[in-house]
């Protein structure tokens, strides 16, 4: 009779040991504050010169190098499929925070950050939970329902209209809050939404002006760098006495846009600077934790501006109590606004 | 005015600012095909056409300038494919692509330069008021019912554009100049037997091309839109390759596909809100059809005319066959 083989005990009981070793050595780091400067990395998909989204992310970045004293390497027009190298190199080169500016950054950083253990990574614009990486989850929704209050009320042909830039979640829970917001007011309104392109303004112009044409008279766009395509639109509508057709800006503050000011009563803006600055902090004192960090009203990221030249011109004192009430209700909860 | 002759006349303008830059590039690639160099590098050119006209007309305050500067830019970019296809035999398609990836590459690092410079200045990097071109209505002629508003109450680029189609289908059909660049492609042999040289009469033709291009570029940049945005074309360079093909190569045959082309892409746009706003309950129940759909026809309306108007289409013979053939 053979006898039977014997169990490796010892040998397994060493890989566990060591394995726990390794892990609890990764714990230890993760929760290790940073002495030396933090040295990020910040990754978009486009332009850094767009004008919009990823212009502000950088711009945003650039604010946490001031602010914090980091190292900061800014990488544009990284596509979804290079991103996974191109994070794996720098966690190699070891970068303290990883930025992936963009939902499409999500599954490659999810990728990374399986391996990559000293490095953390943020993803800015999704909202779903990935292990290993926090997602920026910007609600303009709320900012977008005070906008179409604003809309409603400035609106004499009862019909407004939203162009995006791409019809992804974000874009198009800023619809949705932009419609219910305007339907609160006017539950007949009429709230018309095309998609065109982020960096086609020729494109955006000729959707805006056939908005125009169809009576629309406030655009609210999110179409980032084509968005001076629909305030070229709105300008020319208005000189030649077609309006008064207002639009409001978003993401960054396009209130003081150099082509229509006077029709550009507000604009929903995310301050980036301060969810990145937050999370760059978070990395240096050893608080980073990955989840979905919501970015809204509540904590000040996403907020609408109005424009202080067209207060109490355009923008009545009756206009900012309907905006002032809708605040504290999404505030306090009380108000929630359906995707 | 009713508001369907409103609406016919609205679509109907915004067809003809949409395809003029197609046009205007289409015809450069026109001439620069009949001579048997096919140049898919158009929308790079367009791009340096963009750059060029938006910074100088910036830095200058004065249109005309950005759009001479548009037109160099666009002639520099043939130039250079120029040495590449027509002088160093490279192939043309690879030389296209190739020229493709600069413009958009070097467009994008000019205006991130640009940018920085003005910002450092401390001067904002949008055109001074009034520097851009607006529309220029002609009097009298932008006050004749229907036809005003569409032919006569455009951009000043748009009427150039008209009276170079006119020219370019006279020089080509009718002069001997027009038989000497239709003969470039179809038998550079007989034009060099006939003393012509080939290569420098291919070029000529490119720097055209080139020329065109970069002011299509400028339309875009400082008359349509007076804003310039990183791959602001959107791939109309390669919508007027399509569209050479889908006119046969014949000039009516390029400005019907553009036209065509503007049409659906107007007629989509004011879909995509129509059923929104309109009473008409048709209209309205296309609510629950994908706007992504109403962004295709353009696309797909061109691919059916392609797939219809291409059969037996005849281009010239030598294009993408460099000057003298080689030896095997």
């Amino acid at each position: 009779m053979k006898n039977p083989p014997q169990r490796p005990v010892p040998v397994i009981a060493a890989i566990l040991a060591f394995c726990l070793l390794i892990f609890s050595g990764a714990a230890g780091i993760q929760a290790a504050s940073i002495k030396g400067p933090l040295r990020i990395a910040f990754i978009c998909s486009g332009s850094v010169t767009d004008g919009g989204w990823n212009q502000q992310g950088k711009n945003a970045i650039l604010v946490v190098k001031k602010k914090l004293h980091a190292h900061v390497s800014i990488l544009e027009h990284i596509s979804p499929v290079r991103a996974v190298d191109v994070m794996r190199s720098y966690a190699m080169r070891g970068y303290n925070l990883i930025i992936g500016h963009g939902y499409e950054f999500l599954i490659p950083a999810t990728q990374v950050a399986a391996t990559a253990r000293k490095t953390k990574f943020a993803v800015s614009g999704a909202d779903t939970t990935k292990p290993g990486v926090l997602t920026l989850n910007f609600d303009l929704a709320q900012p977008s329902y005070e906008l179409g209050i604003l809309a409603a009320m400035l609106s004499k042909s009862g019909k407004i209209g939203f162009i995006g830039g791409e019809a992804i979640p974000s874009v198009v829970a800023c619809y949705h809050g932009f419609a219910a917001g305007a339907k609160s007011v006017k539950p007949t309104i009429k709230v018309a939404a095309a998609y065109t392109s982020w960096d086609q303004p020729a494109l955006s112009k000729s959707q805006a002006q056939a908005f125009i044409q169809q009576g629309i008279d406030v655009i609210y766009q999110n179409v980032d760098a084509a968005s001076r395509g629909v305030f070229e639109a709105v300008a020319q509508a208005n000189k030649s006495g077609r309006g008064p057709i207002y639009v409001f800006g978003s993401n960054s503050n396009q209130n003081n846009n150099p082509t229509c000011p006077r029709y550009t009563p507000a604009s929903a803006v995310i301050r980036l600077d301060r969810a990145f600055l937050r999370v760059a902090q978070q990395v240096k004192r050893g608080t980073f934790k990955p989840g979905v960090a919501p970015e809204n009203l509540q904590n000040g990221v996403c907020i609408v501006v109005l424009n202080p030249k067209l207060i109490g011109s355009v923008i009545t004192p009756a206009m900012q109590q309907a905006l002032a009430r809708a605040r504290r209700e999404l505030l306090t909860g009380k108000l929630h606004i359906a995707g | 005015m009713t508001p369907s002759h409103n609406m016919f006349t609205f679509l109907s303008r915004q067809a003809v600012t949409a395809a003029t830059p197609m046009i205007l590039a289409g015809v450069g690639e026109l001439v620069g095909e009949l001579s048997g160099v096919i140049n898919i590098g158009i929308e790079g050119t367009m791009l340096m056409g963009c750059i060029a006209a938006y910074t100088v007309t910036g830095v200058s305050g004065h249109g005309t300038v950005g759009l001479l500067a548009a037109i160099a830019a666009g002639m520099v970019m043939a130039v250079i494919f120029a040495a590449a296809s027509v002088w160093g035999r490279a192939d043309q398609i690879v030389a296209g692509t190739a020229m493709d990836l600069l413009g958009m590459g070097l467009s994008g690092m000019v205006w991130m330069m640009y940018q920085n410079w003005r910002e450092n200045l401390g001067f904002s990097t949008a055109l001074l008021h009034g520097s851009g071109f607006s529309p220029v209505p002609i009097p009298v002629l932008h006050d004749i019912a229907y036809l005003g508003p569409v032919l006569f109450d455009q951009y000043a680029l748009c009427y150039i554009t008209i009276c170079l189609c006119v020219m370019t289908w006279w020089v080509l059909h009718r002069t001997r100049l027009g038989l000497i660049i239709c003969a470039l492609g179809d038998a550079p042999e007989a034009c060099h037997a006939a003393g012509v040289r080939v290569r420098l009469g291919r070029s000529l033709c490119l720097l055209f091309a080139g020329a065109s291009s970069g002011a299509a570029g400028a339309y875009l940049s400082i008359m349509q839109t007076h804003a310039f945005a990183t791959n602001m074309t959107g791939g109309q360079g390669f919508v007027v390759l399509a569209l050479v093909i889908f006119g046969r190569w014949k000039l009516p045959g390029l400005i019907g596909g553009c036209l065509f082309f503007g049409l659906i892409n107007s007629l989509q746009q004011t879909l995509q809100t129509a059923r929104y706003t309109s009473q008409n309950t048709a209209l309205h129940a296309l609510t629950h059809v994908p706007f992504q759909f109403f962004q295709m026809l353009p696309y797909l309306a061109a691919i059916m005319a392609l797939a219809i108007m291409s059969r037996k289409a005849p281009g010239p013979r030598y294009i993408n066959v460099p000057w003298p053939e080689a030896k095997t």
